[in-house]
């Protein structure tokens, strides 16, 4: 039953702001591709709005109103927010303003002093600039292809925002997400058809096996 | 004392289409005083609580424009205004992720034609039956969704064992959901 996932704390802590930000970015952008997230994430917030109306007041300054008065003063009120991708020729950029205005924000932002990421042909990772304890990253990958094995030391939450993958759990569309506990191995194989851009959040590092983890072992 | 949603929605537009001062000011009546006690309870001290409900509200007047009453409430709104305001400025300590048992990774299924009213609608039904749950009850998923406790931060504060807190927390949202389902829900 829908709501049984509102018993969890997840959605809680969401609605309370107490989440940390790159899974408060994935709960907010699959309500943008999620119709039914969407009403699960309304009927959070509307628990904690109806908390807050019926909040007690604390009496502000006495000029408390007129100081507000003053700094708005000159100020009309905004008009829709207006949202411009400027170089409709990058494809990247194209595909990004297909996404969730939340997410398509913050992919603008990191794109103004990070670049995209290549590990391996056919795979764009974009680390998103997140003030969280975990790492949030954007994930573009071709139909057809599949990530190389890898496996985890934290948790890993994968949103599918286009296309689908499968992996060794199952197969998830637009508007799942695929849960990886720590330890868990997998080669998640994106479906024939639409590109699979995914929101990724990993709280713990994320290991290579094979080959790439070899590299990377290399590397570090 | 019930909340005249539709009042507060028009205030809203007439600060969007008039900058109507005199709108503005009933709403801040209403709301910065409940802002700056939510600040409050979430440890800002008065002076701090006092400068973000301020600024909260200039908010407000700016992104009247942005508001829909269809998609939530303006209590709502507000709230998520302050909410966000008050993860930029007041820091704290955010929650580490979920155990994969969690019910909230629980796929999610469409909806159920009886649960296909609108936001607004079901917003509304909400409100109408929080107050009718039972004390016990009420106090944890106040805990939970507003003040964004842990069920084991709530079990350490109230002494109750971690699975009495999450039954009554699963009792509370199963009472929410029969009766918007109008009681036609199978039973649990």
């Amino acid at each position: 039953m829908n709501q049984d996932v509102l018993r969890g704390e997840l959605w809680a802590a969401y609605a309370a702001g107490a989440l940390d930000p790159a899974m408060n970015l994935l709960i907010e952008t699959q309500a943008g591709v999620a119709p039914p997230a969407a009403r699960i994430l309304g009927m959070a917030e509307a628990i904690s709005g109806a908390m807050f109306e019926a909040e007690t007041p604390a009496p502000l300054r006495a000029d408390a109103l007129e100081r507000v008065l003053a700094k708005i003063a000159n100020e009309p009120a905004e008009a829709a927010a207006m949202r411009a991708v400027s170089d409709r020729n990058d494809l990247l950029l194209a595909e990004i303003s297909t996404l969730p205005a939340v997410l398509q924000d913050a992919a603008i932002c990191t794109l103004a002093r990070r670049k995209w990421k290549r590990p391996t042909p056919g795979l764009r990772v974009l680390e998103l600039e997140v003030e969280s304890q975990g790492k949030a990253e954007l994930i573009r990958i071709e139909p057809g292809l599949s990530i190389p094995k890898h496996t985890h030391e934290g948790r890993e939450y994968t949103l599918v925002l286009t296309g689908a993958f499968a992996d060794e759990t199952g197969r998830y569309g637009v508007g799942d997400v695929s849960f990886a506990d720590p330890g868990v191995k997998h080669r998640p194989r994106a479906e024939p058809g639409d590109v699979c851009w995914n929101l990724a959040v990993t709280y713990g590092a994320l290991k290579w096996t094979g080959a790439l983890g070899l590299v990377q072992r290399f590397l570090n | 004392m019930p909340v005249d949603a539709a009042r507060f929605a028009a205030l809203l537009s007439a600060i969007a289409s008039r900058q109507d001062r005199d709108a503005f000011a009933e709403l801040f009546a209403f709301y910065a005083p409940r802002v700056k006690s939510y600040l409050m309870r979430l440890g800002a001290p008065d002076s701090q609580a006092e400068e973000i409900a301020q600024d909260v509200m200039a908010t407000v007047w700016r992104k009247a424009g942005l508001y829909d009453s269809a998609q939530a409430s303006p209590s709502t709104w507000i709230f998520r205004i302050a909410r966000n305001r008050r993860i930029d400025v007041l820091r704290r300590t955010q929650r580490p992720p979920l155990d994969g048992e969690d019910p909230s990774l629980q796929p999610i299924q469409a909806l159920a034609p009886d649960e296909a009213v609108s936001v607004a609608q079901a917003e509304q039904m909400v409100r109408d039956l929080l107050p009718s749950l039972p004390e016990e009850q009420l106090v944890l998923i106040h805990a939970a969704f507003y003040e964004g406790q842990s069920h084991a931060e709530i079990a350490e504060q109230t002494g109750l064992p971690l699975g009495t807190v999450k039954s009554r927390i699963r009792l509370a949202l199963e009472k929410l959901r029969v009766r918007l389902g109008g009681g036609n829900d199978r039973p649990v």
